[in-house]
């Protein structure tokens, strides 16, 4: 039974029998427990919100330590993406203490992780041109606790452009090439078509949905795209 | 003095060189006719000169006054632009035009004619009114580059008489309607119904489509006349529901007004030689199902 309040992350006040009197500084999600009870509290104190002399113990919502969740970018490259996001920043008590990187070839994981460290940026080689993969990063606490986890991005690693022919595989991961929009491997007046359908709906207000990297990149369907269809036509 | 004087001689030439020295540029070279044996009519053509590059997208817009002048029709016969993203069209107070040649285009070549009737006023006028807006022209390389494009002052020709001009004016052959693909749209998931419509002589003017549980012939244009809703569209159309139970017809009109429909036969209908068939098996059946039952019994 713990009666302390206690100031850690959860992982210390885990078990499947104890009482949790006093409330702790733990963060939600932590208490995986399906037996201990928490009485006392509810809310969490937080770091200088209670000291030894008043036992001033203030709950509620507003003293749960919280952390801001970046945006993570990804930028694919030639068997490898690259990824950046924003330094995280942790409120009443909570330190950014580390950063890990995940990556899938499916959307929503698993998850291989690697330990980044604090640095913001991170470039995953050795994957596969033309498979998208997917990736996340978890914010960890100053005890090396994940505290947030980034909303997951994708990318498709790309081969360096080659116009004309060949097949474009790379890995048996499919074929990769500017312009094809409909994945067939080839560019041709279906690819055409779709742009400038697309080209048309955009001049009315509507905007592409995505598989940007096919085209020139810069989120709008312009002559330079309807250049690069005809340039890597293949018929 | 001497070395000063030998200083500014280097200094001129190195200066002359390089204002006498260009860029690859490509020129578009437009002429104006006036067709002899049909009055008031203007034929505008716009040709374009790579200057040795591979150019594959190009862009532009024909300005004029439409006060003095009337578009008539746009061709594209010979056009070295194959794919058209814009059909030359008027919109607005001017005719724009956008496409692409799929591997390039280098040399010289037509980008498309116009024919304009002018109607009351002045001629010179009419004809000083005819500006090229803009042009643009494209690299054919992986960086779609923009090209240097020089256009050059109009070239007024008169009284020429070429059978490409007749062809435009008297024109009786029935557009082209091709490479018809149904093909799914990655973005949206629906379907775009992809066709090519083209006129050879006087040039497209539009292309419809009608979609109905109907049955009408492609044959006889004339069933088409009553009451059938065109919906004017370019290629690409999307089609937004589930047409399998549906005719799609299409219709191409040039601007002489000659007309080609086909139908894209999409409904899982009988036909008659089916339904003959199909007769026939419950027939059989029937006379198996009599004799086995008056047998047993």
């Amino acid at each position: 039974m713990l009666i302390c309040p206690l100031a850690g992350s959860a992982n210390i006040a885990e078990s499947t029998h104890y009482n949790l009197i006093d409330a702790g500084t733990f963060s939600g999600g932590y208490s995986s427990s399906g037996n201990f009870q928490l009485n006392g509290a509810v809310g969490q104190i937080s770091i200088g919100t209670s000291t030894d002399t008043s036992l001033d113990l203030k709950s509620g919502l507003l003293y749960y330590p919280s952390v801001t969740v970046p945006t993570v970018t990804a930028v694919a490259g030639d068997s490898q993406v690259a990824l950046s996001w924003p330094a995280a920043v942790g409120t009443l008590g909570w330190t950014v203490g580390s950063y890990d990187v995940g990556w899938s070839a499916i959307s929503g994981g698993p998850y291989n992780f690697i330990s980044n460290g604090l640095s913001l940026s991170y470039t995953k080689t050795g994957l596969t041109n033309g498979i998208r993969y997917y990736f996340v990063v978890k914010i960890k606490d100053a005890l090396g606790s994940a505290i947030a986890t980034t909303t997951q991005v994708s990318a498709v690693p790309i081969e360096p452009d080659s116009p004309g022919g060949g097949g474009g595989s790379s890995g048996g991961g499919g074929c990769t090439r500017k312009g094809d929009l409909n994945n067939d491997c080839k560019v041709n007046l279906v690819d055409f078509s779709i742009a400038a359908y697309w080209y048309r709906r955009q001049l009315i207000g509507a905007i592409i949905a995505t598989e940007k990297q096919k085209l020139s990149g810069d989120s709008k369907i312009d002559l330079t795209d309807f250049s690069l269809i005809a340039y890597y036509w293949t018929g | 003095m001497k070395n000063s004087f030998f200083k500014l001689s280097i200094l001129f030439f190195v200066v002359w060189f390089l204002a006498g020295s260009k860029g690859e540029a490509a020129t578009v070279d437009w002429q104006i006719n006036q067709l002899p044996n049909f009055n008031n009519s203007l034929l505008v053509t716009l040709n374009l000169d790579t200057d040795g590059q591979s150019l594959n997208t190009f862009a532009g817009s024909l300005l004029f006054d439409a006060h003095l002048l009337e578009l008539r029709s746009a061709s594209d016969k010979n056009s070295i632009i194959k794919l058209w993203l814009d059909q030359p069209a008027l919109k607005t107070d001017k005719v724009i035009f956008s496409g692409i040649t799929p591997n390039g285009f280098a040399g010289q070549g037509k980008i498309l004619t116009l024919l304009f009737n002018y109607k009351n006023g002045d001629l010179n006028q009419a004809l000083k009114s005819i500006k090229i807006g803009h042009f643009q022209a494209y690299l054919n390389n992986d960086q779609a580059e923009q090209a240097a494009v020089k256009i050059k002052p109009a070239a007024i020709v008169s009284y020429l008489d070429t059978q490409v001009s007749k062809n435009l004016i008297i024109d009786t052959l029935a557009p082209d309607i091709s490479d018809l693909q149904l093909v799914k749209d990655p973005f949206s998931n629906k379907f775009l119904l992809i066709f090519k419509a083209t006129d050879a002589d006087s040039g497209l003017a539009y292309s419809a489509i009608y979609i109905s549980s109907e049955i009408l012939s492609s044959d006889n244009p004339s069933e088409f006349n009553r009451q059938v809703k065109w919906t004017k569209t370019n290629s690409p159309y999307l089609l937004e529901s589930d047409y399998s139970s549906q005719q799609i017809y299409l219709k191409a009109v040039d601007n002489q007004g000659n007309v080609k429909i086909i139908k894209l036969s999409t409904a899982n209908r009988w036909s008659w030689y089916e339904l003959v068939c199909l007769l026939f098996i419950i027939i059989v059946s029937i006379m198996i199902f009599r004799r086995l039952f008056s047998s047993s019994f």
